[in-house]
């Protein structure tokens, strides 16, 4: 045992003899001045994926766009499940004296539908049409009160898409993608625009019909965009934002201060490894901190007259979309970029009373018809609709066929979906009033003029916010990500 | 045998460039001392030099004539080969028979000469601007860029074929260059036709017949190694040649489906997808107020005041008080600097007076204004009545009347007034600007209350 020690202990002297060498000193002292100056000439190892200009500290700071817009704002109105064209303004004669027969063959060779089976029977529009307005767009009975804002509106007929389940076409129309990853259409404007109100986010995200969307949160998520840049989602009962309030004993003061202790460390983490998720953090902060100040302020329509009330149809309190509607106008009017709304259960398959064109689609209209005409008003009243861009649309059409979900004929006439030919609209924002483009077949099928893809759309709200959408870039992962990606197309026909 | 001796220039032009440079450097190397060479060997050099210069104008001659080429574009070569050539031959007489000081001078302008002589004939196989592959590839767009909505009532040569001709055929069949003696750059160019005096037009015409070639083949158009038409073109082109190759009838005219109308349709959708195409801007004033003073623009936004250029690079710039807690009269004079700059000014729910109103007033460029809920009365508001631009005007909730805006009726730009919530009852201004007072309603119906 004796042995072992000393042998140790003579190892360890020597050991330390050598590591404290002049010559070890030297050789160290080399590697490190090398490595010192490696890292300057390295500056890009940093973190991948963000642009210097971005490393601000406060990334939402106003930002001017490539050219002068004509929108501020924008309120984008998805209504989930996809409503069906035919039944709101596609208004087809031809497809009406086909009713019930027999779909012929050349429709349906090399067609896969979500769940159409075997041969379907033609199925013409489920509502009366006038035309109307000014301009004499077709608008059906299940939409009353739109009919008095019709020339308002530029309809875009001849949409077309390329996914047929609601998440992938939701995500395809919120994010240019069908595959998850890409940041959405708010993320974007946010991006490029930051947020006039520093008191509240530049893109609210509000959803009702008691469901989220089918795809998840991904349709306001930030993608590969720092997470600073995601929506925000507000609830129109309750609490606006969950888990916002401090808790109980702990006065605005205290957070004040442990909000900034928090960012005090979380900005030397920043200078150290430069990661811009540390930059949302500390934003996220401060914005959360400003936002228990201005949100419930914001997000409170029972100060709101009587009159916008009876405009609108709200009730407050309650979930509804007509509520979030009337907030959808307090936020824009309060700055807020881009507000996303998601109201969801228009998936009008006919597989039972709610989902049948008869019933439950005309259910949804009664929800929603009120609101979408009285936020144009309103909007308009308020001077507001010059400059916000208001888009209404599903995330694909519906078949002229009826549905006959394996291969059954149904109770209830409901419609499959149908990515082909769809109708959107845009309104306000630098967008022409009473105009048409694009047209469909006889039946509805397929667009014979002026087909427009997601792309174009997304080229075209990007162009009214003041973004050439092909300078409009990302880096990320080696590459500049565009939203519109290789295509896109501005709409130039429907912009004043 | 023509040709054959026309295409030896491309062997033979490359033995005076070297040799005859060979001779300058050895020349000016003799000169400066740094080597000694004999008289004699110089007089080899330019010997060879001065005849392969000679051989490579003479087969240069005949490439110029069996080939494609016009006179105009080869004439400045073709000189510039023969003073060559005869700078050569010279410079040779000079070194053998006399001994004068100059001819080092005389090298040097055979260099040049050389030099220049390489480059235009350089240009002429490779194209103008090949030695700078940034503004040749500006300039090479061959993707055709169409300006058209309305395809039915499109004209079919102007705006459908025409822009695919430009892209893809008159960048060597047109004003800068004009092969085979073709240009095509105008209808009657295009039936005048060319060197081989073959119709262009119909279906059994040059055009099409040249476009179908193989590829392979050397009369295949566009030619091999540039860019070729997409198949939507060329199935474009053929339609239109087919049916009479009209220059004057729009597209619902001539023989066009549905379905052929969605191909055109494409056809645009593609190119467009590959071509930068002109953003749509909101309306600015036309004159440029110059630089904006920088130091003044920090301050006000460090007053909270959003204040952006209308778009990067705009001296113009857009100004939002939205974050702003107290508007008093020293923040407001922080606008001084910038007045001319302001376009566009949003002052909503601010406690803005008519005294602010004079400020305004000197914003000569401004477009849109937001005075909604302000505390501004029909005495602020007759101050804006000569901003030339103002287009938008937003006097929502406050106690501005019809008196205060009618003095506005004279703006030429002005559409709408915002006037909900105020005093105002008219519903336009003479001028005929109209004036949204809201208050707007929709009747209640059965239907938005019972659900079936």
């Amino acid at each position: 045992m004796k042995y072992n020690i000393e042998k140790l202990w003579r190892e360890h002297s020597l050991k330390n003899a050598e590591l404290n060498s002049r010559r070890v000193f030297l050789k160290n002292a080399g590697i490190s001045l090398g490595a010192l100056a490696l890292g300057s000439f390295l500056p890009g190892c940093k973190t991948p994926g963000m642009q210097e200009k971005a490393l601000d500290l406060n990334p939402l700071m106003p930002k001017s766009p490539h050219f002068a817009a004509k929108a501020k704002s924008v309120i984008y109105i998805h209504m989930a499940g996809a409503p069906s064209q035919f039944e709101l303004f596609d208004f087809k004669p031809e497809l009406n004296k086909l009713n019930g027969m027999d779909c012929p063959p050349s429709l349906l060779a090399g067609k896969k539908f979500a769940f159409i089976r075997g041969i379907p029977k033609m199925l013409g529009n489920q509502a009366q049409f006038e035309q109307v307005g000014d301009s004499g767009a077709w608008v059906s009975e299940n939409l009353p009160h739109f009919k008095k804002v019709v020339d308002e509106v530029s309809f875009l007929r001849g949409i077309h898409t390329d996914q047929f389940n609601h998440a992938p076409a939701q995500i395809m129309m919120h994010s240019g993608s069908a595959i998850i990853g890409r940041p959405s259409l708010g993320s974007w404007a946010t991006y490029g625009l930051g947020s006039e109100n520093q008191n509240l986010p530049g893109f609210v995200v509000l959803t009702s019909g008691g469901v989220n969307p089918d795809a998840g949160k991904q349709v306001w998520g930030s993608g590969f965009l720092p997470s600073v840049y995601q929506g925000v989602q507000c609830r129109s009962s309750g609490d606006p934002v969950l888990f916002l309030n401090n808790p109980e004993n702990t006065t605005r003061d205290i957070r004040k201060l442990s909000i900034n202790a928090i960012n005090d460390v979380n900005k030397l983490t920043y200078d150290e490894f430069k990661d811009p998720e540390t930059v949302s953090r500390i934003s996220q902060y401060e914005m959360a901190f400003r936002m228990q100040m201005s949100v419930p302020e914001v997000m409170d329509i029972s100060s709101e007259p009587e009159s916008i009330h009876k405009l609108y149809g709200t009730e407050p309190g309650k979930e509804s979309f007509a509520n979030n509607a009337l907030l959808a106008r307090k936020l824009v009017e309060k700055g807020v970029r881009f507000v996303q709304l998601f109201d969801w259960g228009w998936d009008a398959h006919g597989v039972s009373r709610d989902t049948s064109l008869g019933i439950g689609l005309k259910n949804k209209c009664r929800e929603t018809d009120k609101p979408v005409a009285a936020l144009l008003l309103d909007l308009k009243q308020r001077g507001l609709l010059d400059e916000t861009l208001v888009i209404w649309g599903g995330e694909f059409g519906r078949t002229p066929m009826q549905e006959n979900r394996n291969g059954v004929s149904q109770v209830y006439a409901g419609r499959d979906h149908h990515p082909n030919a769809f109708t959107m609209w845009m309104a306000g924002g630098g967008i022409k009033q009473g105009e048409s483009h694009g047209e469909t077949d006889e039946i509805g099928y397929e667009p014979t003029r002026d087909k427009k893809s997601i792309h174009d759309i997304h080229a075209t709200i990007l162009n009214q916010l003041g973004f050439d959408h092909e300078q409009f870039t990302h880096e990320f992962q080696g590459r500049r990500f565009r939203l519109t990606d290789v295509e896109g197309r501005v709409i130039k026909s429907i912009i004043t | 045998m023509i040709d054959f001796l026309g295409r030896t220039h491309l062997l033979l032009l490359h033995l005076p460039i070297g040799i005859l440079l060979l001779g300058f450097t050895i020349e000016w190397a003799r000169h400066f001392k740094w080597i000694t060479i004999s008289k004699s060997a110089l007089s080899l050099a330019y010997f060879i030099g001065a005849l392969s210069a000679i051989f490579a104008c003479l087969s240069g001659y005949f490439l110029s004539e069996g080939y494609n080429y016009t006179d105009e574009e080869t004439y400045n070569h073709f000189w510039a080969g023969i003073v060559t050539a005869v700078l050569a031959t010279s410079i040779f007489m000079v070194n053998v028979w006399t001994q004068s000081p100059y001819q080092k001078w005389l090298a040097l302008g055979l260099a040049i000469s050389v030099a220049v002589t390489g480059h235009l004939g350089g240009s002429l196989t490779h194209g103008e601007g090949f030695l700078n592959p940034a503004t040749m590839a500006e300039e090479k767009s061959s993707t055709p860029v169409f300006d058209v909505e309305d395809i039915p009532n499109a004209q079919v040569f102007d705006d459908i074929i025409f822009p695919v001709l430009d892209a893809k055929c008159i960048s060597c069949h047109g004003p800068n260059k004009i092969k085979g003696k073709l240009r095509m750059d105008s209808p009657d160019f295009i039936l005048a036709g060319g060197k081989s005096g073959d119709d262009l037009m119909g279906q059994n015409g040059a055009i099409q017949t040249r476009i179908d070639l193989p590829i392979s083949n050397d009369k295949h158009m566009p030619p091999k190694n540039k860019t070729q038409l997409t198949e939507d073109e060329n199935i474009i082109i053929s339609w239109w040649l087919a049916n009479g190759g009209s220059f004057d009838s729009k597209v619902n005219e001539i023989n066009a489906s549905p379905d052929f109308i969605m191909q055109i349709e494409k056809m645009i959708r593609t190119s467009s997808a590959q071509s930068h195409e002109a953003n749509i801007a909101a309306f600015l004033p036309e004159e440029d107020p110059g630089p904006i003073d920088e130091e003044a623009l920090i301050k006000i936004k460090a007053s909270n005041i959003v204040a952006l250029p209308a778009g990067e690079e705009s001296n113009f710039v857009e100004l939002n008080f939205v974050n702003v807690e107290n508007l008093d009269a020293e923040l407001f004079s922080q606008l001084d600097p910038i007045l001319n700059h302001i376009t566009r000014l949003q002052l909503s729910d601010q406690d803005v007076t008519d005294e602010h109103m004079k400020s305004i007033s000197r914003m000569k460029n401004l477009v849109k204004l937001y005075l909604d809920n302000t505390k501004i009365t029909d005495q602020g508001i007759s101050l804006l009545k000569d901003i030339p631009y103002l287009n938008y005007l937003n006097v929502n909730g406050t106690q501005v009347s019809d008196a205060g805006i009618s003095s506005l009726s004279s703006l030429p730009q002005l559409k709408k007034v915002y006037g909900f919530h105020t005093g105002i009852t008219l519903d336009s201004l003479s001028s005929g600007i109209e004036i949204i007072k809201g208050n707007f309603v929709l009747e209640p119906l059965p239907s938005d209350t019972i659900r079936l």
